[in-house]
């Protein structure tokens, strides 16, 4: 109680710093470094195929964008069904966050994907692919 | 003792000072994610071929192609007035050389969609909400400007604007990717960016 009492405004400053690093490195903004978190892009390591799939661990998280429908066996274990604006709503990204498997983003519309993959890697997550689609203008 | 005391609190004022420190790095993206994403979802950041044949017939200023192809695949097509920034540079370096100049429109693209997606959501992270993408890329380009054909026996004249906007953009194409080898190469050096000309200094 006296060491409180001695050093309360050196412990109070301590814990307002903590807290804010805290805040600042765990919310829900950007990463530090983009080009680090753009890099796969650039690499082509987040871009999959169907018949890669099933190599990967389990734990697969898929997220169809939009109302499309993927054209690929759904044999993953979890298969989430989002508008691509809703994906930044909290119980959503809780749910990215929290998987421990590679989450994998899927729209018949390759520019949607790309563009949600952007910017949850820069969120800092890792782990994210774009599984190619067909492209719009090669349906029949 | 005193001063042992006061040296820790002005570390811990130090601490506080730059914890509250923007972060202001560079290339860290600054807009909010929820601001971010809706915003590169809208269409309005996205011109079709037709609008940017249209800027090309026009040679309209305001606004900047830019080729994030390779530089093998930027000489063998080129649209006119692009300028070619390969996707892996364009994150690696400083996109204030590019993209800096707020009174012009960045319109990226690539074969398809996918490397002018990334570059649209990269470049307004960054603050650059001056970037937009050519919907379909090189791709559609060739479809909907090269490969147009008018059939029927009328036409409207909006129909027709749009059929001689899309013949001008095609033999604008044609004419530069037609030159021979020693003249295009010369012509595509002069449209890569070079940050001096940008500075404004002599060279």
């Amino acid at each position: 109680m006296k060491f409180l009492k001695q050093y309360w405004l050196i412990l109070s400053i301590t814990l307002l710093a903590v807290i804010l690093v805290m805040v600042r490195t765990y919310s829900h903004n950007f990463r530090y470094d983009a080009v680090r978190w753009a890099e796969p892009s650039a690499l082509r390591s987040n871009i999959l195929t169907e018949d890669q799939i099933p190599a990967m661990s389990s734990d697969i998280l898929l997220i169809t964008l939009g109302n499309d429908t993927p054209a690929i066996k759904q044999t993953q274990d979890k298969i989430l069904k989002l508008n691509p604006e809703s994906v930044l709503e909290k119980a959503n990204l809780s749910l990215i966050r929290k998987n421990k498997g590679p989450v994998i983003l899927f729209s018949d519309d390759n520019s949607v994907s790309a563009r949600v993959w952007m910017v949850l890697s820069e969120m800092g997550i890792k782990n994210i692919f774009i599984l190619q689609g067909q492209r719009k203008n090669e349906l029949p | 003792m005193k001063i042992r005391r006061e040296f820790s609190v002005l570390l811990l004022l130090l601490s506080l000072i730059l914890a509250l420190l923007p972060l202001t790095a560079n290339r860290s993206f600054t807009a909010k994610p929820e601001k971010l994403l809706p915003e590169v979802l809208k269409e309005d950041v996205s011109f079709t071929v037709d609008q940017v044949a249209e800027f090309i017939v026009r040679e309209d200023s305001t606004f900047q192609l830019i080729d994030l192809r390779s530089q093998d695949e930027f000489r063998r097509q080129t649209i006119p007035g692009a300028v070619n920034i390969p996707y892996p540079e364009f994150i690696k370096k400083d996109p204030e050389t590019w993209l800096g100049n707020k009174n012009v429109r960045n319109i990226f693209y690539t074969t398809d969609d996918t490397d002018a997606d990334y570059a649209l959501v990269y470049a307004r992270g960054l603050g650059y909400d001056n970037s937009y993408v050519m919907e379909g890329g090189i791709t559609e380009w060739i479809t909907t400007v090269m490969e147009t054909k008018f059939t029927g026996d009328r036409i409207t004249a909006r129909e027709n604007a749009l059929f001689e906007t899309r013949r001008r953009a095609g033999e604008m194409f044609t004419e530069l990717n037609s030159l021979p080898d020693s003249l295009k190469t010369k012509f595509l050096e002069s449209r890569k960016f070079s940050a001096k000309k940008l500075d404004g200094g002599c060279e």
